[in-house]
């Protein structure tokens, strides 16, 4: 657990503090008055008239207390909000640039993932990654991108037994599973 | 519980058992060493491999995964003066002083040997007392699983900052996504707003990953730096090695912080990093030279390194008995051991005895390993601190993914991205999110056993609690005090004055 922190926030952090706060104070109290309509038909019917905890029962608690949870945050948020350290010249799209990439390109990773499989997509992922982290010189990005991905697959498919995504396109699939094939053949004795 | 504990022997002779312990214990020191990454973020990625595996080859590797982090953030912390995890926090008082000295070496072996000895001694304390506690918890009912679960909620979010608001909420999050998918006790569909997908409820391997290892990636770019370390290491200047004398003159110290230690892993919530504060302390306290404390002595290492290990061993006795992860850590060592089949609570010890025990007498041996291997890759991981960011970080990312994809179904990814970028939002405005991880594998046991108390109280619940079960009640009571206390110190407690800038 880590110690609490006596640092001022900024001021848009403050004012996210503020809506996450109001969001969760919203979405705790719209679930908990809204959940006898969030449980489908179903079930074991007897269970459920023998049992005297409905399924709706403890659900509604938990969101209706995490509501009021939310709603002292809130108030806690905007009497805190006054003294948020005054905004610098450094704006949050620039403090925050680097996160941002990365999370853009972890989801057009993902989106890859599907049509061009784990290494190919891996490789994108990978190159564009370390490109965006400043990492410099085809002689290094290249290599690295292009043999991480397919180590870490045949460790984990060939080796651990846990199924990746193959591509959807048959040019990039047919080459990577004689690639594996052959890698599985000269590491046979690895195999669990 | 002793014929299991004898048993369990017949489990401890496989060689690849020791392997995985080795890999683990490497993987765990090499991100443990890395500022900025930490050893929760090395188990939600490799938890899957675990899976993949027998019991006996996929815990241990998870074990040796936190024995090696623990340690391995003691490297940055002496060498460079920054804490490889928050665990190594009290080490930087006095580690660098002593690399500054030309002591670096004694301060990494003392570290290491500190380390192993308080890990093994709690773990053997924890041997010696989980049979003990295995055998009490089957005296106990649904009502007490409720009260203790409660009790164990409302101290883990306690702990956590803004006078555990923030973490009462995480927790509350936790239990709102538990809730989603069938409900265990009337077999009802909750909360799937139409998706077929969300009928057996969110996954937890991608929400572990997107929990811990996502906010982890985003936190580590933050800072436009190349690497984690940027002071260049030079290990041919690290001095001598420890003597016998120095580490005899230390022993006082280890036991005092394994002790330490081992009292606040019981705990649920508390941690390592309070367990190496409280031990630095103790250890400056009981010195005879308390003034040297700061300046490079090796008591100052000794005493938190001893201590945050120690806390390792004891997290597993609520875990494994009640079923109730008192951390991070454990939370994870969880869902290892209910993807193994082997669902942590009551009953376990009565069904799986000697593997148990097994895995026990292995989490003591491997300390004998946590010592070779910590000997040998000392050297090797004082230089791999100043690895590029830009090659690690993406090496990672491609880990979160496969442990993602193990699930075998691509649409987890999706969960584990949107769990991972709320989470990050929610870890930058300071929310503790171990109570969401704990609180949402508790969401089907506390419902459940919630459900029961209700059968049995037969309408007059207040009484059944609190006079028909005063255990159940004695906790049910901890718990109200415990939230009354949290409120009222809030109150009190002074607000820090805005400053002008």
């Amino acid at each position: 657990m880590e110690a609490e922190k006596p640092s001022l926030p900024s001021a848009a952090l403050a004012r996210l503090d503020v809506a996450v706060a109001a969001l969760i104070a919203l979405a705790g109290a719209a679930l908990s008055i809204a959940m006898p309509r969030l449980v489908l038909e179903g079930g074991i019917r007897e269970a459920q008239e023998f049992m005297r905890l409905t399924p709706v029962f403890f659900p509604r608690l938990a969101f209706g207390l995490m509501a009021v949870l939310g709603l002292i945050q809130l108030v806690r948020s905007v009497r805190r909000f006054p003294g948020a350290a005054p905004a610098t010249g450094e704006s949050w799209i620039t403090k925050y640039q680097n996160p941002l990439v990365v999370a853009a390109l972890i989801v057009a990773y993902a989106y890859l993932i599907p049509w061009l499989g784990f290494s190919a997509a891996g490789f994108a992922g990978l190159a564009f990654l370390i490109i965006a982290l400043g990492g410099r010189g085809w002689r290094e990005i290249l290599p690295f991108a292009l043999l991480a991905p397919l180590v870490v697959r045949f460790v984990f498919e060939r080796l651990l037994l846990i199924s990746l995504p193959r591509a959807s396109f048959e040019v990039i699939a047919a080459p990577e599973e004689v690639l594996m094939q052959f890698l599985s053949r000269i590491f046979f004795f690895l195999r669990i | 519980m002793f014929d299991a504990f004898l048993q369990g022997f017949q489990f401890i002779l496989r060689v690849d058992t020791y392997l995985y312990i080795i890999i683990g214990l490497a993987a765990g020191m090499f991100v443990g060493a890395m500022p900025g990454l930490t050893t929760v973020l090395a188990l939600a990625v490799l938890l899957p491999v675990s899976f993949k595996v027998e019991p006996m080859l996929g815990i241990p590797f998870l074990i040796g995964i936190t024995k090696g982090g623990i340690f391995g953030g003691s490297i940055p912390a002496i060498l460079v003066g920054i804490p490889g995890t928050g665990a190594s926090i009290a080490t930087c008082f006095d580690g660098p002083a002593l690399t500054r000295k030309g002591q670096a070496r004694k301060a990494l072996e003392m570290a290491l040997y500190a380390s192993v000895a308080g890990d093994a001694l709690s773990d053997i304390i924890t041997i010696a007392l989980i049979g003990f506690f295995a055998t009490l918890v089957l005296l106990i009912g649904p009502p007490e699983v409720f009260a203790i679960i409660l009790l164990s909620l409302v101290l883990i979010a306690g702990v956590s900052g803004e006078s555990g608001l923030k973490g009462a909420i995480a927790a509350f999050l936790g239990l709102g996504l538990g809730f989603i998918g069938t409900d265990a006790t009337t077999g009802a569909t909750r909360m799937t707003f139409g998706l077929e997908a969300l009928s057996g409820g969110i996954p937890l391997i991608p929400l572990i990953i997107g929990v811990f290892a996502v906010p982890e990636i985003l936190g580590a770019v933050e800072s436009k730096a190349p690497r984690f370390v940027s002071e260049r290491v030079d290990f041919s200047r690290v001095g001598e090695r420890l003597r016998w004398h120095e580490f005899r003159a230390s022993i006082r110290t280890i036991l005092r912080s394994t002790a330490i230690g081992t009292w606040i892993g019981a705990v649920p919530g508390v941690g390592q990093v309070v367990a190496a504060f409280v031990g630095y302390s103790a250890a400056k306290r009981a010195s005879k030279h308390p003034e040297t404390f700061g300046k490079g002595d090796l008591d100052g290492i000794a005493g938190p390194e001893a201590a945050n290990n120690a806390v390792n061993g004891p997290t597993m006795v609520p875990l494994l008995t009640l079923g109730i992860p008192g951390d991070n850590t454990t939370a994870i060592m969880l869902g290892a051991f209910v993807a193994h089949g082997m669902r942590p609570g009551p009953q376990i010890f009565q069904e799986q005895g000697p593997l148990l025990y097994g895995l026990m007498i292995t989490m003591v041996l491997s300390n004998i390993l946590f010592l070779a291997v910590g000997y040998v890759l000392l050297k090797p991981f004082a230089y791999a601190i100043q690895m590029k960011k830009a090659y690690l970080i993406p090496l990672i990312v491609i880990l979160a993914f496969v442990g993602t994809l193990s699930t075998g179904d691509v649409s987890d990814l999706g969960i584990m991205i949107v769990v991972g970028l709320v989470a990050y939002i929610l870890r930058k405005l300071e929310f503790d999110l171990a109570p969401l991880v704990i609180a949402f594998v508790l969401a089907e046991p506390i419902e459940y056993s919630l459900s029961q108390t209700l059968l049995y109280a037969r309408g007059s619940i207040l009484h059944y609690v609190f006079v028909a079960r005063p255990i159940a009640g004695a906790f049910m009571a901890g718990a109200i005090l415990w939230i009354a206390w949290m409120s009222v110190r809030h109150r009190f407690k002074r607000t820090p004055q805005p400053t002008e800038p």
